[in-house]
């Protein structure tokens, strides 16, 4: 009975159907949006069958359709895999490892229907071993006749396993990953800081350390919108602790297990921003720093200057206007009114971050440097205490499917006879795939020992 | 000479080739198999050089580092690396099987891929990288996964082959799916190139192109009919066909199941490759770049599907010695799910992989 039970779920036929239902139950997934009630599938689903959005979307929910890949009926089909995989492979484990420790043997009743048999000269029998170069030999003597036994990549018959034992490596990570790890978004504008990371289920969660954007910067391509690096300076504090940090595209930083991604990004308009600017009388530029929309007096003259309006991206359009073009800063500009010592206005300009020339005016200049609090930057945040389990099953995933399907175990009897003073050889050879080949192989032998000289 | 030149070359020497091999398969002069092999061998070495070429030329545009800058980063660059592997493994098979039978096939998938890409005028310029693109192993995962995607489309000519040879009764199962396979594939390419040269010419290209937009935009319920009926029709002709190929592969003395070895063997040259390449280096990359090396987006998905039934096939076709017109059929299943997972995912249905977008 628990024979019968444990054939079941050690069967590859378990293992083809679970195959089939995952990849076709996987598949209605891709094509009902995950999570969304207002998808192209609930409109089509709602037309169809005449029932309302509100309908179908409860009936997804109901199915688990809606959120599909973590819904139990579809865990459970990945828990059966496991559990088919595992028992599968710790039922064969044996036989392989007899397999894997017992070196060929010289066997002298194997040579028949497909071994190849054919006549040879005196030197046969180097021949052959000249052959067998790149195989492990044993050899037996008996009287005139030679006994020969050869075999190669005998390891090749644990890729299998490997194979198998890496798949259950990255499942168990990935239990473990769902249980104890999570991740979310955490979204901060310039200046300001935050600790509250969303999930996709719009649930939140306070992390143990607060993350404050102290800049962010998008570097385009020359005479492109295609930006070409993102870039946030960050500060993570921990009780009244600061830590400076950098993060990139594919180049995430690590805190205390603790990982942060850069994943989006945009501009805040608001009224809070601050400008850097270098600004003065010749002789007396300083760098300072003002507020949007206060007065500040340009270093070493009388003259007052106010920031009244800001553009991400300043540009002029095909009758020379100037227009914003979009949200992204590809060419940020502030407009500039300046005022005399009595508060009368002297007009305005507009002066761009990336033509330092432009806030020139004589021997006085107001040239905008940066900046802050008008973009905000989204981390993703991630804790997974199994995430080095996942790369240790893919390696061993990796290591096992390149020994199981690049190497193969290979083995060749040969035997030499003495027949009327000619020697006859006779060659036999079995492999763990592609066995339409073997003829091939016994052929090259033949051609290689009868070969002139 | 500049890389899009000889580009242009390949491409033609492909399509020409295609050309030259069918009339091989007609005329059954040894003389004119010749000259195709020939003609392939030159094609491939002018798309070797321009890989190169191009290769150099992102590298110094955009002062990446050598190994950050293959060129193989837009459907138009991948595509063209496709076609490169399908073409090497054409060598490769009329080496080893001695036979040019397999090279009208494998020629007319490599022609179709370059006609598909040369037609995408827009982007074939060298492109910036945006930041996520330039990792290793986005690298390695590109790379291989072509590799892996085109010893499955030889797998899946192999497949069609052995499943010709069988002659089955137009009624069955397993004939009526091949066919109907074959007859969807032709169907497709060929609406996409149509497609695509019809926007072009009424200049509704700008920017992101989407593949069979045009075709659908301006489509009422009468055009979708006859949309149907064509692909229908294509259906019927592959289908009532099918068989002519059995009596092609005869005067050949194109073995069945040598076909089925090859159908095998391709797929598990194949699959170790799409496992590390497309699976591995993909979670990988994912990881590296968003924190999370599984979040089953519908590339993800489908890549993760072609896998299951390449790996039903193996176990089949290892374990449980399947051998007939079943694992054939299997194989077939899973160049669909390929296919799908390479262009159809990208047109249907969009995830993070928006890169893939022309």
């Amino acid at each position: 009975m628990l024979k019968k039970i444990l054939d079941f779920w050690a069967s590859v036929k378990l293992a083809m159907f679970l195959f089939i239902m995952i990849a076709l139950s996987s598949s209605l997934g891709t094509f009902i949006q995950q999570n969304d009630s207002g998808s192209k599938a609930v409109f089509w689903l709602s037309e169809k069958l005449g029932m309302t959005h509100e309908q179908i979307y409860m009936w997804l929910v109901k199915t688990g359709l809606a959120d599909m890949y973590s819904s139990w009926w579809f865990i459970a089909l990945l828990v059966l895999f496991g559990v088919n995989l595992s028992v599968c492979t710790f039922y064969r484990l044996s036989h392989v490892y007899r397999q894997l420790k017992t070196p060929v043997t010289v066997n002298r009743n194997i040579f028949g229907d497909n071994s190849v048999t054919f006549e040879a000269g005196e030197d046969a029998e180097a021949n052959v071993r000249d052959f067998l170069k790149s195989y492990t030999v044993v050899d037996e003597k008996d009287g005139e006749t030679m006994y020969l036994a050869a075999e190669k990549g005998r390891f090749a018959r644990s890729g299998v396993y490997i194979t198998h034992l890496g798949i259950m490596v990255i499942l168990i990570a990935a239990l473990v990953g769902i249980t104890v790890g999570f991740k979310g978004n955490l979204g901060v504008v310039e200046g300001q800081s935050d600790n509250t990371i969303v999930n996709a289920n719009n649930a939140a969660r306070k992390l143990p350390f607060s993350v404050r954007l102290d800049n962010f910067d998008v570097k385009y391509y020359e005479n492109s919108v295609k930006p070409e690096l993102y870039r946030s300076e960050i500060a993570i504090i921990e009780n009244g602790k600061e830590i400076s940090k950098e993060v990139m595209v594919n180049s995430p930083i690590e805190y205390k297990g603790y990982r942060i991604f850069q994943t989006n990004h945009g501009f805040y308009p608001n009224k809070d921003l601050s400008f850097i600017m270098n600004t003065g009388k010749e002789g007396s530029v300083k760098k300072i720093a003002v507020q949007f929309g206060k007065k500040f007096t340009v270093p070493g003259t009388d003259i007052s200057a106010e920031v009244t309006d800001f553009a991400p991206s300043l540009g002029q359009d095909q009758k020379g206007e100037l227009v914003n073009f979009n949200t992204l800063m590809m060419n940020p500009a502030a407009k500039i009114e300046v005022f005399d010592e009595n508060d009368v206005s002297l007009g305005y300009k507009w002066v761009f971050q990336n033509y330092p020339e432009s806030g020139q005016a004589g021997d006085m200049k107001i040239e905008f440097v940066d900046v802050i609090g008008a973009q905000y930057s989204v981390f993703s945040v991630t804790y997974d205490p199994a995430d080095y389990l996942v790369y240790i099953g893919f390696f061993i995933l990796g290591l096992g499917v390149v020994i199981a399907f690049y190497f193969r175990h290979e083995r060749i009897w040969v035997r030499i006879a003495e027949n009327g003073g000619k020697k006859e050889v006779s060659v036999h050879a079995d492999r763990s795939k592609f066995r339409s080949a073997i003829p091939e192989l016994l052929e090259k032998l033949k051609q290689s020992v009868t070969k002139e000289g | 000479m500049n890389s899009s030149v000889l580009f242009g070359i390949a491409s033609i020497t492909y399509m020409v080739t295609m050309a030259v091999y069918v009339a091989y398969l007609i005329l059954k002069k040894e003389m004119i198999g010749k000259v195709a092999s020939w003609m392939t061998i030159f094609g491939f070495v002018c798309h070797t050089a321009a890989f190169l070429m191009r290769w150099v030329e992102f590298s110094n545009t955009y002062h990446l580092g050598f190994f950050h800058s293959v060129p193989i980063t837009n459907l138009y660059e991948s595509l063209l690396f496709f076609a490169w592997c399908v073409i090497a493994g054409n060598i490769w098979i009329e080496r080893r099987y001695k036979t040019k039978f397999m090279g009208a096939f494998l020629t007319a998938i490599a022609g179709m891929a370059v006609a598909f890409v040369d037609t995408i005028g827009a982007a074939k310029g060298i492109q910036p990288l945006v930041p996520a693109l330039k990792s290793n192993w986005l690298l390695a995962h590109a790379t291989m996964s072509f590799i892996a995607y085109a010893a499955f489309s030889m797998s899946f000519v192999a497949a069609v082959l052995h499943l010709a040879s069988l002659r089955l009764p137009r009624r069955s199962g397993v004939y009526i799916f091949w066919t109907v396979a074959l007859g969807t594939f032709v169907f497709v390419t060929l609406l996409m190139i149509g497609d695509f040269t019809a926007a072009l010419s009424a200049k509704a290209v700008e920017g992101a192109y989407k593949p069979l937009y045009f075709t659908f935009k301006n489509m009422g319920a009468g055009g979708f009919v006859l949309l149907f009926a064509v692909y229908a029709s294509f259906c019927a002709a592959s289908w009532f066909f099918g068989g002519k190929l059995a009596s092609l592969m005869d005067r050949f003395s194109i073995n069945g199941k040598v076909m089925e070895e090859l159908t095998y063997k391709m797929i598990s040259v194949g699959f170790p490759i799409f496992t590390v390449g497309g699976l591995i280096f993909g979670a990988v990359w994912a990881d590296k770049a968003w924190g999370r090396y599984w979040s089953w987006d519908p590339k993800e998905t489908w890549a993760l599907i072609t896998w299951l039934i390449y790996a039903f096939y193996l176990h089949a076709r290892y374990v449980k010695d399947w051998t007939g017109a079943k694992a054939s059929a299997v194989a077939v299943a899973g160049f669909v799910c390929t296919i799908f997972t390479y262009i159809g995912v990208n047109l249907l249905i969009s995830g993070l992989h928006s890169y893939g977008a022309l």
